[in-house]
């Protein structure tokens, strides 16, 4: 019991290195909100016990997001135990895409992220804050923003498309600088 | 990229929370039609977890190694114990430690709730107010509480800053201290300690008497005992339940008293396993409980697992409570309609849930739980299955039992499945259901058996409905042929549609072949403008079709 909790000590920094990105990995497989950290963290329990085996001159964060992929991928099969997917062919769609096209090399950081929020107008920090942080839904921030519910999930949809551009953007130079 | 409109509308949507089911198909298929959308839609997501995340992203790493941690734990203490049945269900444990900020919460509200770490901070607050009674019975002061001290520093169950530490013999400094507390708990220690001991029989009996001991002038007490001597969140859970039954009041109002101890969530799974106890004993107080409460998310949440509790009392009751929030028009009875259709299924055979779904008074209610039972009925006898769904094929809910009977029977049979389609009357509850049953077929059988059953149909509207699904299906594989299947449609519209996806997948993977037949001169201009503007499909006109 010793060895194992040594052996978590060990381990734990590399969850919160790359917990979010598992997590943010794990959500765009088409995994129900509610069961993404389930998933990304039976993906991390498998990790940890396989550590032993784990080449690692590898990137760990690469190896345990295709776990993680394994996990979807199992879960699609397992027809009668779909819970944790929003829906199997949609997820199926996702796994897909997320296959065919190679992560880039320089992956998406946190640090990226905070860079492209602190980078957002007023308007769209504000909207952020609510959706995100106050846990406003598009409803109830719709009374806020006297917009329609439907205008409002859009303009977030429009602010992630912003973001993405710009962690991008920030990974393209990150590139480009290495 | 171009999106098209109601694909950005669905996206903007999901990002937000789970999409009805037909919702989730329709996106389903318009990702297939145009499988570049799921990039669009992964980085949608990906992106708003990362966002969510970013508010707090090392105490949100905190909480999810710390819940990582206990689940290795207690996957290791299983294998050790390995005879010991367990109930716990994967997942419970990150559910109950993942969110941090409010939207967090809202989709933990959506959980079925069952205590877990949130014991850690719990369970030494409880301990604390526990013994300060004791104290003060005792003393008359309560002051002087060396425990706090203790507990303050080691309130996790792993310990102090999450590092493990859990102590199963229970014999680790804490207890030293709550032993010098008195006489009042000590058997209580006792028990806690048989309660957690690795004996299986010393274990039960323990937790028996536990129960059976408890109220409430000593339920904090034990609660604080239980933590000290290592107990699983599992038993934890169960004593608030069985306290709430006793005392549901108390129970509640005891949150209020550990408001400092408890941050929102914690508080939350608190009075969920009260709310559940409180309901499965005094069902009509509970229900006015939460429905006295001011409607919001916590009320949302409490509400399912006053549901949850309900049904663990009565089924009747709680099946009458779901249908009265369904005429009071609330958004979650679909839901709700369906947990408490598992429920049923845990507690009764198939049939009998059956009976229950059919008699069902018509609504949204009915028609969670038909489609829900649908889907075990199909499990455990398919022609029995099929037979009931054709009893249902004239009435409101048909067309989803029929989709649902066909969707799981396919993967298992699919040409049986179609042969009972075919003496279904037609309709959109057969044709949606064909739909299903091909498309089933060409995933996980022979396409060709299926393009043979399809050949040998007689020209018919639900034959051009068939081969315009099958050809929908074929055109991820085989465009071509897609295509070749398409032309074979005879009414104009169901081909039109068909020809443009099977047209736009053949563009995407073979670009000069499909720009040849194209320009060939045979089709429509309509048709090659709809493949050459995929940008502009519009999902409800593909419905029509």
């Amino acid at each position: 019991m010793e060895d194992a909790r040594d052996r978590f000590d060990q381990f734990e920094p590399l969850v919160h290195e790359h917990h979010v990105r598992v997590r943010a990995c794990v959500r765009s497989l088409g995994v129900d909100r509610d069961w993404v950290d389930d998933v990304a963290q039976e993906a991390f329990m498998e990790a940890f016990r396989k550590w032993d085996s784990f080449d690692h001159q590898r990137d760990f964060g690469k190896w345990v997001r295709g776990i993680a992929a394994n996990i979807v991928r199992n879960e699609v099969r397992k027809r009668n135990r779909r819970q944790r997917l929003l829906n199997s062919d949609l997820a199926q769609s996702m796994l897909t895409s997320h296959l065919s096209k190679p992560e880039p090399a320089s992956p998406v950081s946190l640090e990226a992220v905070q860079v492209c929020l602190a980078k957002l107008n007023a308007d769209q920090r504000a909207l952020i804050q609510g959706h995100y942080y106050d846990g406003l839904t598009s409803g109830e921030l719709s009374d806020r923003l006297q917009k329609s519910a439907a205008n409002v999930r859009q303009m977030l949809v429009r602010v992630r498309r912003q973001i993405r551009a710009c962690i991008e953007r920030q990974q393209s130079k990150s590139n480009s600088i290495t | 990229m171009k999106v098209p409109q109601r694909f950005e509308e669905l996206m903007s949507r999901l990002a937000e929370g789970p999409l009805p089911k037909d919702d989730s198909i329709e996106l389903a298929r318009l990702i297939e039609q145009d499988p570049a959308l799921a990039a669009e839609l992964r980085k949608q997501l990906e992106t708003s977890e990362m966002i969510a995340l970013s508010e707090n992203a090392d105490r949100e790493g905190s909480r999810f190694a710390d819940a990582l941690r206990h689940r290795l734990a207690e996957q290791g203490r299983k294998l050790s114990q390995s005879s010991e049945p367990t109930t716990l269900r994967t997942g419970e444990t990150s559910l109950l430690n993942r969110y941090s900020n409010k939207q967090r919460l809202i989709a933990f509200m959506k959980a079925s709730i069952a205590l877990h770490l949130i014991w850690v901070c719990i369970a030494a607050g409880a301990y604390y107010v526990g013994t300060q009674r004791s104290a003060d019975r005792t003393t008359g002061s309560g002051s002087d509480l060396s425990v706090n001290g203790g507990l303050s520093s080691g309130s996790s169950i792993l310990g102090p800053e999450g590092k493990g530490q859990r102590n199963p013999n229970g014999d680790d400094q804490g207890n030293a201290e709550v032993s010098a507390q008195g006489a009042a708990n000590i058997d209580f220690q006792k028990l806690a300690k048989a309660a957690t001991s690795s004996n299986p029989v010393e274990r039960t009996r323990a937790m028996a008497q536990l129960l059976e001991q408890l109220n409430s002038e000593n339920a904090a007490e034990i609660l604080g005992a239980m933590h000290l001597a290592g107990a699983n969140p599992e038993q934890m859970g169960s004593l608030v339940y069985a306290w709430a039954a006793l005392d549901g009041p108390a129970a509640m109002a005891f949150a209020d008293e550990m408001k400092e101890h408890m941050n929102d969530e914690e508080s939350f799974g608190y009075r969920s396993q009260v709310i559940r106890g409180w309901g499965s004993a005094d069902p009509e107080a509970a229900i006015a409980y939460v429905d006295g409460m001011e409607e919001g998310r916590l009320a949302g949440g409490l509400r399912w697992n006053l549901i949850s509790g309900l049904a663990d009392g009565n089924i009747d009751v709680a099946t009458d409570y779901v249908i009265s929030r369904a005429e009071a028009e609330d958004r979650g009875s679909w839901k709700y309609s369906e947990m408490l259709t598992e429920r049923v299924l845990d507690q009764r055979d198939v049939q009998a849930s059956v009976s229950w779904a059919d008699q069902l008074p018509d609504g949204n209610v009915k028609t969670a739980a038909l489609h829900r039972v649908a889907t075990d009925f199909v499990a455990e006898d398919p022609v029995a299955a099929a037979e009931w769904a054709t009893a249902l094929s004239d009435t409101d809910h048909g067309t989803k039992v029929i989709h649902e009977v066909s969707d799981e029977w396919a993967e298992r049979d699919p040409a049986a499945t179609v042969a009972w389609l075919e003496t279904l009357p037609d309709g959109d509850a057969k044709a949606y259901g064909m739909s299903a049953a091909l498309t089933e077929w060409v995933k996980r059988g022979d396409p060709r058996e299926a393009s043979e059953y399809l050949a040998a149909m007689p020209a018919s509207e639900q034959r051009d409905r068939a081969v315009g699904g099958f050809a929908r299906t074929l055109s991820h594989s085989d465009p071509s042929s897609a295509v070749t299947w398409a032309e074979t449609i005879a009414d104009p519209k169901i081909r039109q549609g068909a020809l443009i996806d099977a047209g736009r997948s053949w563009l995407r993977s073979d670009p000069t072949a499909a720009a040849d037949w194209m320009q060939s001169g045979d089709l429509e201009a309509s048709v090659v403008e709809g493949i050459s503007s995929p940008g502009k499909g519009d999902w409800s006109e593909a419905r029509k079709r």
